[in-house]
């Protein structure tokens, strides 16, 4: 059942004989009611959460409250209107929560905050409870009910219970890959990639380590399928939206591979294949061996299967050929574009740190098969516009206003690179947010200089920084020597500094461009100010 | 266990109960870390109680309920394969080898559709240090192998926590890429014990009517700097014996330098490792010269000479701490930067200035301890009670441990009475000896110090050394020292040229009571209160 619209009943009957039912049926009920309606909430409607005996047997004491946030929270954590409430006794189940997952979907209205869901129950330690389940983190609200008090149970006030969770769960220093609304900017390029794997076109994605590569082909791949990973119960793969496929995705990552062989990749492809194919409903009966005929014939079978378009991810790919090539890769490589170019209804998509593995005119001995057949995608930095959204989006969750002078220092200093841009939005949240367990609304410029300095600080950037000046200084020399240059100001303007380097447009500087390191005009570059930063306290 | 059974284990990761200490923030923030899917490392040097964390932690997460948690052993078979024989096993999933085996994501998910009731696996890795140095020729294959393709399981499923632990194999799972692991991964930095947490693993003495007095704990702080293996040793050893005293403390431990001195190399090793091009002792070096603040340019000059070795300036002083040998105070980007030696047996140095004659030998290396002493600034203090001196006791426990380790037989008077002095010492197979006695400026008898070395003499006697501590900025010390300490007839008084940070050095010739002279070393020192 899905929450509808009302019409033709009396509202306010139908609401009282709800309320009425869920207080029976929940030993604290009345005291959820209660507190729902101290707290200024408003309950809308309330029905129970598994239609289905299947899932929980004793389906009378489970349910889905709706209740409408009061304005001066809406504004301070830019919720939806209303806010769904789960009531779960005992222990919570991951189907208890894929159920919340579909009132949200099926929400008539789309009132319902997508982001937020409230989950209050008896199990002991709650919190900690939701903390296991990859779709409940950071966006299940734990509402802990405790046993004592007049009534036999206590519970907390609802924003006291939203103010913990703020106060303790830090939204900005997600360091993995995020998956569907979670994905913020990039319009341009998931247009443009699913473009490329509908057309049947292979594309390289380029770009540092956790600029988002990986967050992008996602969004795509489970926008366009969304079984293309295998996850128990649909829940670890939280808000993506089940639908018809329009491509079948297979999604492997190079580091899977168990052995440097080529027996090892195909077994892993293989696999990968004959799993989605699976799950479409499709068997193909082939002997996972690690052999070249096998693997073209299984792809001849899922290309005979489906009129669909088949795209073979391999993200990580930097693995296949360091620290040697694969032997035996080129075969693979060969028969991949063989079967691309023949039937243009596979794309296959890779994803690493630059395109010179693929460039290379040899490979095994014999010419490249992959010279000129990628389309090279740069994922670099964010536009400004992308910063600002994340750091306001992720701000507002957290109840923080986050200014413009805030959103201006934000990208001086991390030049739009999406982890670093979260992780200063870590640092507003550690100086403003830990442990404050008011549900004010705050605001972040006053508080600049302190966060700027907590971000030069944070473990996760040194990290990105350090990553950055191994990369440059072992593989790209020239281009380090330019960062350095550009970072001293050393050897006059700027010009002087290119013009040492090959010019503006030569190589040393357009790596840094593709990895976002780089930024302005040749007259007036910008660097991110944290790696200018940390590349100055470490100069002697 | 019984009241009067030992509770303590210095070598044996099972500890009892009630000595165990729980380090709950580190241990709260560890277990959310992982049971959301998260990478952690947890870098702590020998000694420093990873194994007793790692265990602990293994205790908390398997009352949850959801969470599977396994710790792993470095795989006889140094290889992937090997590794995922191993998941295999402790997952008790089949491990097919053909035509390849199974990814350890394959491992897991088969591992999660047999156990529905699990969420999340937590997988624990002890001595990472394991997995890397023992790769002669490629230092870190197998890890950086074995954690990057554990990292696709992590990262892919959102259902697995890893946690690595160790001290200098983390830092060699780096290579060019770094390691798709540690990029990832929060970072957890185990620290020597403080006063605090040493107290209360000493509270059993308490319990059974026997509180250790204070001078006992300073003194065990002081040569363990915190670390809780050391500290441990000697609370061990001092269970079962009457005499709780500064002095057997420095037997102890005196006796821990002999008789387990592979502790002390394992403890060290980072600071040498070929890998990491020494950049850590020669950090260390800086630190120790400084005294307390040192200059960021030759630090970081020192780091980047060390072209290979991949190490910033945090990493260098993140190692060291971690190996509790040193102490940060401020920011690493404050020029300069304060930071210290943590007083520990660990930090003393080995090499000795006796090149044949005891006096130049003892009276240089006392010169080297009381450099140290220097540098270890406020450790030497008594935190809880305004900075102030500790006992004399105490030093001389130190100074009788730092000259053992110098490879001095050197003797700690227990007990004060007429007739001894603190420290006797004399190199192995001679007859000279060295007398040291250590005083407190303005503190008991302090003004008697050189006729309380002369009192002592005897015909092995070749040289006494008085040591005068104070936490004072005296500016004009050393004239009101012989005008306090110096005075009567008979004295031939030679100023010698000052060694930094010794204030001031005196050698003083008189007769004794029996008629011989006396050749006596004054040494003045002001230790810091920073």
């Amino acid at each position: 059942m899905q929450f509808s619209l009302d019409t033709s009943l009396d509202k306010q009957a139908r609401l009282a004989q709800e309320s009425r039912d869920f207080a029976a049926a929940v030993p604290w009920g009345e005291l959820v009611l209660k507190q729902i309606r101290t707290s200024q909430f408003e309950l809308s409607h309330a029905h129970l959460l598994h239609q289905d005996k299947l899932y929980r047997p004793d389906k009378r004491h489970y349910w889905a409250l709706r209740v409408k946030v009061p304005q001066h929270l809406q504004d301070g954590f830019g919720t939806a209107p209303e806010l769904l409430v789960v009531t779960i006794p005992g222990e919570v189940q991951s189907r208890d929560l894929a159920a919340a997952e579909r009132e949200i979907r099926q929400d008539p209205e789309q009132r319902l905050d997508p982001d937020l869901v409230i989950v209050v129950s008896d199990w002991p330690e709650l919190a900690s409870r939701l903390e296991l389940f990859p779709a409940a983190r950071g966006r299940c609200v734990a509402w802990q009910v405790e046993r004592g008090g007049p009534d036999g149970y206590h519970l907390t006030a609802l924003p006291e219970a939203l103010g913990a969770a703020l106060a303790t769960h830090d939204i900005f220093n997600e360091r993995d890959p995020v998956r569907g609304r979670h994905v913020i900017g990039r319009r341009d390029e998931i247009r443009h990639l699913t473009q490329q794997v509908l057309m049947g076109r292979s594309t390289g994605l380029f770009g540092l380590r956790k600029v988002g590569k990986t967050t992008l082909i996602r969004k795509v791949t489970d926008e366009l399928d969304s079984l293309s990973v295998n996850t128990p119960a649909g829940f670890s793969a939280p808000h993506v939206e089940e639908g018809s496929p329009r491509a079948l995705v297979f999604f492997a990552d190079a580091q899977d591979v168990v052995e440097h062989s080529l027996e090892a990749l195909l077994s892993l492809l293989h696999r990968t294949i004959e799993e989605r194919l699976a799950r479409q409903g499709l068997a193909p009966s082939l002997p996972r061996k690690g052999d070249l005929s096998r693997f073209d014939r299984l792809l001849e079978q899922a290309l005979a299967a489906t009129p669909l378009p088949l795209c073979l991810v391999i993200d990580e790919y930097d693995y296949l050929f360091e620290p040697e090539p694969i032997p035996g890769l080129s075969k693979l490589l060969r028969l991949l574009r063989a079967k691309a170019q023949a039937t243009r209804r596979l794309a296959i998509v890779v994803a690493g740190r630059d395109p010179t593995l693929l460039q290379a005119p040899k490979l095994d001995g014999v010419p490249h098969p992959m010279l000129g057949w990628f389309q090279d995608l740069w994922i670099g930095p964010f536009d400004k516009g992308s910063a600002d959204e994340a750091l306001r989006k992720l701000g507002r969750r957290v109840g923080l206003e986050v200014g413009s002078t805030t959103l201006s220092t934000a990208m001086e200093w991390t030049l739009g690179h999406p982890l670093l841009h979260r992780q200063f939005g870590s640092a507003l949240w550690r100086i403003l947010r830990r442990g404050n367990r008011t549900a004010d609304k705050l605001p972040s410029d006053p508080h600049l200089k302190k966060a700027q300095h907590v971000f030069c600080e944070l473990d996760a950037v040194r990290t990105i920084c350090q990553e950055i000046r191994a990369l440059l200084s072992e593989k790209y020399p020239e281009s380090y020597s330019l960062l350095r240059y550009l970072t001293e100001g050393l050897a006059g303007d700027a010009s002087d500094i290119f013009a040492m380097h090959g010019g503006y447009g030569a190589g040393p500087s357009r790596v840094l461009r593709h990895f976002g390191l780089l930024g302005g005009t040749e007259q007036s570059p910008v660097l991110p100010g944290i790696l200018r930063w940390y590349l100055k306290s470490e100069s002697a | 266990m019984a009241d009067h059974e030992n509770p303590y284990r210095w070598n044996n990761h099972v500890v009892a109960p009630d000595v165990e200490l729980h380090r709950q923030p580190r241990l709260d923030e560890t277990m959310r870390a992982l049971q959301r899917g998260g990478g952690v490392v947890l870098l702590g040097g020998r000694g420093l109680g990873k194994s007793v964390f790692l265990r602990q932690l293994e205790t908390h997460l398997r009352k949850k309920p959801g969470v599977a948690v396994f710790t792993l052993d470095p795989p006889v078979k140094r290889s992937l394969e090997g590794g995922l024989a191993e998941l295999a096993r402790l997952l008790e999933v089949p491990m097919t080898t053909e035509p390849a085996p199974p990814s350890a994501r394959e491992l897991i998910d088969q591992f999660l559709e047999r156990r529905k009731d699990v969420q999340v696996v937590v997988l624990l890795f002890d001595e990472l240090d394991q997995y890397t140095i023992q790769d002669k020729e490629s230092p870190g294959t197998l890890g950086r192998v074995w954690f990057d393709h554990l990292e696709s399981a992590r990262k892919n499923t959102g259902r697995l926590g890893i946690l690595a632990a160790g001290g200098l194999g983390v830092y060699l799972l780096r290579h060019v890429l770094s390691s798709s692991f540690l990029s990832r991964a929060s970072w957890e930095k185990l620290l020597p014990f403080s006063e605090e947490e040493l107290h209360r693993l000493a509270e059993p003495f308490a319990r059974r009517g026997q509180p250790l007095e204070a001078e006992v704990l300073e003194a065990i702080r002081l040569a363990s700097g915190g670390n809780p293996a050391l500290a441990t040793y000697a609370l061990e050893n001092l269970w079962d014996t009457t005499e709780r005293t500064p002095a057997k403390v420095a037997d102890i431990y005196s006796r821990f330098q002999v008789t387990h001195h592979e502790f002390v190399r394992s403890a060290l090793r980072s600071l040498t490792a070929e890998e990491l091009s020494g950049v850590p002792a020669k950090v260390l070096d800086l630190v120790r010269q400084a005294g307390g603040a040192v200059k960021r340019g030759p630090l970081l000059k020192t780091v980047q000479q060390a072209q290979g070795a991949k190490l910033d300036l945090k990493d260098a002083f993140d190692l060291l701490e971690s190996a509790g040998l040193i102490r940060l105070e401020g920011a690493l980007t404050d020029d300069p930067v304060h930071a210290r030696l943590v007083a520990s047996l660990l930090n003393l140095t080995l090499e000795s200035h006796f090149q044949g004659e005891t006096e130049t030998g003892l009276i240089g290396d006392l010169e080297d301890l009381l450099s140290l002493m220097h540098s270890m600034g406020v450790d030497l203090l008594q935190a809880s009670k305004g900075r102030e001196l500790l006992p004399e006791a105490v030093y001389s426990a130190f100074l009788c441990m730092g000259l053992r380790s110098k490879g001095w037989q050197a003797e700690r008077e227990a007990q004060h009475g007429a007739g001894r002095t603190d420290i006797k010492a004399r190199r192995p197979g001679r007859d000279d000896l060295g007398l040291i006695e250590v005083k407190i400026w303005g503190r008991n008898d302090y003004d008697g110090i050189h006729h309380q070395l002369c009192s002592y003499w005897s015909s092995h006697v070749r040289v006494g050394a008085a040591v005068m501590l104070t936490t004072s900025d005296l500016p004009n010390w050393g004239s009101d020292y012989k005008a306090t300490c110096l005075g009567g007839p008979g004295l031939v008084i030679t100023e010698q040229a000052v060694c930094p940070p010794v204030r001031a050095h005196f050698i003083v010739e008189s007769r004794t009571p029996d008629g011989v002279t006396a050749r006596v070393h004054h040494l003045l020192l002001r230790i810091p209160k920073r």
